[in-house]
């Protein structure tokens, strides 16, 4: 039997704004913990109870749909824009297809929906989308269940499944953090290539930088829940402005650090039941002050379309 | 193919515990107080005939060849004689025996019925009102003596509002869904009792899933969500505690066949118990082991259609 | 510069987190232990007391008073001897609860002793006792227990034999599941390289890490044992007259359905009100006793 136990209520995303712009690939990167998959999902409306969003906008407009709220949108509607307006991939090809169903029958599925084509043309599509993202032998594999699948192969299926009905934006959330180092690069790599076939816009949610810098065009920070910085990948690389994110890039090996020892950033993230008083990086921040313990530090423009959330100029 | 293999193997497992039941059954009877021979053909038995059985189950044997002819006779389906109805235990049971399985698989849809719906409705409504109605109504149900809920809907349904029978299961198949409706909802709801509460955290397990919000994302209808991918990985589990279940479930006819008078093989069981008719009693041990493992392999058959990660 | 294909802002998503702190009383915290904690108490006070409590003598017949419905003299009304209902079903608790109790203690003990065994062990000594699991499991549980007591004869202590014969692999299999990860864990591989013994490294080190699962189904046993000691009673192959039980009070009143429906009614929720309290006290239980403490 169940009683209510005492809940803490905790704000997983506060005051994160952004826009995608049409083909563009935007970066949302960040430690575990930091909102930027919740800030995806909820674009999807994927938010599983207890948690709910209390508050915002998601604005979506195309060709067709001008300036449509999602947030509000009644289910009918959300329903049109899901898969077909905008798509996703999930973290764990393990776990995001229905282990009991066929691979075939889980690309139908959706295929059915949009056009009364017959069983033959719609099984001539999904083979067309197997072919695309490079899976051998699609008219043998459509008959398959996902556990006969290697994890880039599962990983080339979630890809096809979430592209079958042609959407405009693809949100990717961390899509190679759980396969293999070495397929990781053909999967990326593959992304990007249907991204500009089809001209799609993405958003790319990760924590490793390494991958933005090879992706992405713009990039956002997030730390506890909000955006502390926000660029375009070549300016946030070359300038960045936030302690977080100097943190970040020192804390990555890269080619040309070769050699050097890497700076982790001291501490952990915050509890977000508790989290700390004024900026919430100050405590892990080697350039805070007292002023930083106060107040509220919105994104500011520090130069044209380069946003940080930093008071300070500690270049 | 692989089907087939896996049935093979299955039936080969059996080996050990088919022989395993028919020890225990020789053993229990023969530790009874008195002479094997006597027991098994009743009190008023003549001399000669026991002296006969005597020869035939090998009594001046060592017990493993006495052992060995019980399984010969078990083998030829010699369970021995009732005194009490003076014929063959094995007639005996095969007249009996149908009604019992048919109030079991009667009493396994009731239980599903009953559990599907309410276990998706609860933890689809997880920690709500709803959830909480229905978790605390099934606690209820759970502390519920089988006999004591059979009295009670006999008293109401039958005795006081007079819309079904007070005993007896009717003459034709459709009469026993009708005859058999409270004495099978008894045992349902004693069931349903025990598998709501899997069921609906195994509900809530794959209401989180990733592929539910891969579903989802992909643009399909909530109601196909749930018929298509929560549904059908949610009965996974619970075709396993069914399985589980079953003994508990079987055990049950025989308490819910006395308060209902039904004249399946629970009641010949008991009453061969009063009349210390033993040959009844072992023969009828036996079927119910019997039916428990025969349903056991159709559970693992039906998983394996339903989860093809199945693999031996 | 495009226009944007999306916008998105976020002022507020939040999730919930459980923070097991808060200083907040038992009650708030752990609702199901304190009621299923009292129910039990209330029981067993009962039971202990129960020639104290019960308003009149539960065998002494009153042909004045036969059949007499709920009233302010016979609050549960009286029996088709004129004995009082409420004094009956109070004079069968200590019955029932030791039945319950009792033949969950046995099955325990053997189970976690031949669970640890089979887990530790492995082998043939682990196939062996697996079989012999398996064969137990084949029985209908209450056919077991009644074939036992067909043999034995009826009475408590049959009784609580035939469920301990029936029950025990319930709490072998448990404990089994439960070492088979055990041993391979590194306490119990930094206990083998200090050179300790098997039977020490069973009881002082894995044990107490197992053992939890098990207690929470003993609690939930002996509802499921109150129950079978009940229709063995209702059967007439329990505890026999004149000693008043449970299932046997229940099985009294079925020739009064139409007169008398008080007879087999109050005693059931006598049955389900303990069988309740156990349940929500294994439920507290399973809560208290998981790491971190609280369900989903």
């Amino acid at each position: 039997m169940h009683f209510v136990a005492p809940q803490v209520i905790v704000k997983a995303v506060d005051g994160v704004s952004f826009s995608i712009r049409s083909r563009e690939t935007f970066g949302l990167v960040g430690e575990s913990g930091s909102g930027k998959t919740v800030t995806c999902r909820s674009i999807l409306r994927l938010i599983h109870p207890p948690g709910e969003i209390v508050a915002g906008s998601i604005r979506y407009q195309n060709r067709e749909l001008q300036n449509r709220e999602l947030l509000t949108m009644p289910g009918s509607d959300f329903d049109r824009i899901r898969g077909r307006e905008i798509s996703m991939i999930f973290q764990d090809p393990m776990t995001a297809l229905n282990p009991v169903l066929r691979i075939g029958n889980q690309i139908l599925e959706t295929l059915s929906k949009d056009d009364k084509a017959s069983r033959q043309e719609r099984t001539e599509r999904a083979i067309q989308l197997m072919k695309m993202v490079g899976i051998p032998a699609p008219e043998r594999r459509l008959r398959e269940f996902p556990h006969q699948f290697s994890g880039g192969m599962r990983q080339r299926v979630m890809i096809a499944i979430a592209l079958s009905r042609g959407p405009h934006l693809l949100l990717a959330d961390e899509p190679t953090t759980a396969i293999d180092v070495t397929i990781q690069d053909q999967i990326l790599k593959l992304l990007m290539r249907l991204q500009r076939e089809l001209g799609m816009s993405m958003l790319f949610v990760t924590h490793d930088l390494g991958i933005v810098a090879q992706t992405c065009d713009t990039v956002a920070v997030m730390y506890a829940g909000r955006i502390v910085e926000q660029a375009a990948t070549m300016t946030l690389f070359k300038a960045p402005h936030h302690p977080y994110t100097l943190g970040l890039i020192a804390s990555v090996p890269s080619a040309r650090s070769a050699g050097e020892r890497l700076q982790p950033i001291p501490g952990s993230p915050p509890n977000l039941a508790h989290v700390p008083e004024g900026c919430r990086f100050h405590p892990r921040c080697a350039y805070a002050s007292d002023e930083c313990r106060q107040g509220e530090f919105p994104l500011r423009e520090i130069s044209p379309e380069h946003l940080s959330a930093c008071i300070k100029d500690v270049r | 193919m692989r089907r087939f293999n896996y049935i093979v193997v299955r039936l080969l497992q059996l080996i050990p515990v088919a022989l395993g039941i028919t020890i225990v059954l020789f053993f229990l009877i023969r530790s009874i107080p008195g002479d094997p021979a006597q027991i098994r053909l009743g009190i008023h038995a003549t001399a000669e005939a026991v002296a006969n059985l005597r020869a035939r189950m090998g009594l001046d044997q060592p017990l493993w060849t006495q052992y060995l002819f019980f399984l010969r006779d078990l083998a030829s389906l010699d369970l021995g004689n009732s005194f009490m109805y003076d014929s063959p235990v094995g007639q005996l049971i095969g007249q009996r025996f149908p009604i019992t399985l048919f109030l079991v698989f009667y009493a396994t849809v009731i239980s599903v019925v009953l559990t599907v719906p309410m276990a998706i409705w609860s933890a689809l409504r997880k920690d709500r009102l709803a959830d909480q109605m229905i978790r605390g109504g099934f606690v209820l149900a759970l502390g519920m003596p089988q006999f004591w809920v059979g009295i009670l809907l006999l008293m109401i349904f039958s005795v006081r509002i007079g819309i079904f029978p007070v005993s007896g299961y009717g003459d034709t198949f459709a009469d026993h869904f009708y005859y058999l409706f409270l004495p099978a909802f008894t045992l349902g709801l004693s069931q349903a009792a025990m598998l709501v509460r899997s069921l609906r955290s195994d509900v809530i397990d794959v209401l989180g899933a990733d592929y539910v919000d891969f579903a989802r994302a992909k643009g399909l209808r909530e109601r196909m969500v749930l018929m298509k991918h929560i549904l059908r990985n949610a009965l996974i589990p619970t075709v396993t505690i069914l399985g589980l279940n079953v003994g508990y479930l079987v055990g049950g006819t025989v308490v819910v066949e006395r308060v209902f008078a039904i004249p399946g093989m629970g009641m010949l069981m008991l009453d061969a118990i009063f009349a210390r008719d033993y040959a009844v009693v072992q023969g009828a041990t036996l079927v119910f082991a019997g039916i428990v493992v025969i349903i056991n392999i159709a559970t693992d058959l039906t998983y394996s259609f339903l989860d093809p990660r199945v693999t031996l | 510069m495009s226009t944007p294909l999306v916008t998105a802002e976020h002022t507020g998503l939040r999730g919930m987190l459980r923070s097991a702190s808060g200083g907040r009383s038992i009650l708030r915290r752990n609702p199901a232990l304190v009621v299923g904690g009292v129910l039990v108490l209330v029981m067993g006070l009962v039971a202990v007391f129960s020639n104290q409590i019960a308003p009149y003598d539960p065998i002494a017949q009153d042909w004045n008073n036969i059949l007499q419905a709920p009233n302010a003299q016979h609050l549960l009304g009286t029996d088709n001897f004129g004995r009082d209902v409420l004094s009956r079903i109070i004079s069968a608790t200590p019955l029932d609860l030791q039945v319950g109790v009792l033949s969950v203690l046995f099955p325990f003990l053997i189970g976690i002793v031949v669970g640890m065994l089979s887990g530790y062990y492995g082998g043939i000594v682990d196939n062996v006792i697996m079989r012999l699991v398996d064969v137990v499991i084949a029985f209908p549980f209450m056919v077991l227990i009644i074939a036992i007591i067909a043999v034995m004869g009826p009475g408590l202590q049959n009784a609580v034999i035939a469920i301990t014969v029936a029950s025990w692999i319930i709490y072998a299999r448990i404990i089994r599941g439960e070492i088979l990860v055990a041993k391979n864990l590194e306490y119990v591989m930094a206990a083998k390289t200090l050179g300790y013994g098997n039977l020490r490294i069973m009881a002082i080190h894995i044990l107490p890490n197992v053992i939890t699962p098990a207690i929470v189904f003993a609690a939930v046993d002996v509802v499921l044992n109150i129950l079978v000691a009940s229709s063995l009673g209702f059967l007439g192959l329990g505890v026999q007259p004149p000693q008043a039980e449970w299932g046997a009070l229940i099985s009294s009143g079925r020739g009064f359905m139409t007169t008398g429906w008080w007879i087999s009614t109050f005693p059931g929720i006598a049955i389900v009100i303990a069988g309740v309290g156990f349940a929500l006290l294994a439920d507290g239980l399973a809560d208290l006793l998981r790491p971190g403490g609280f369900k989903s």
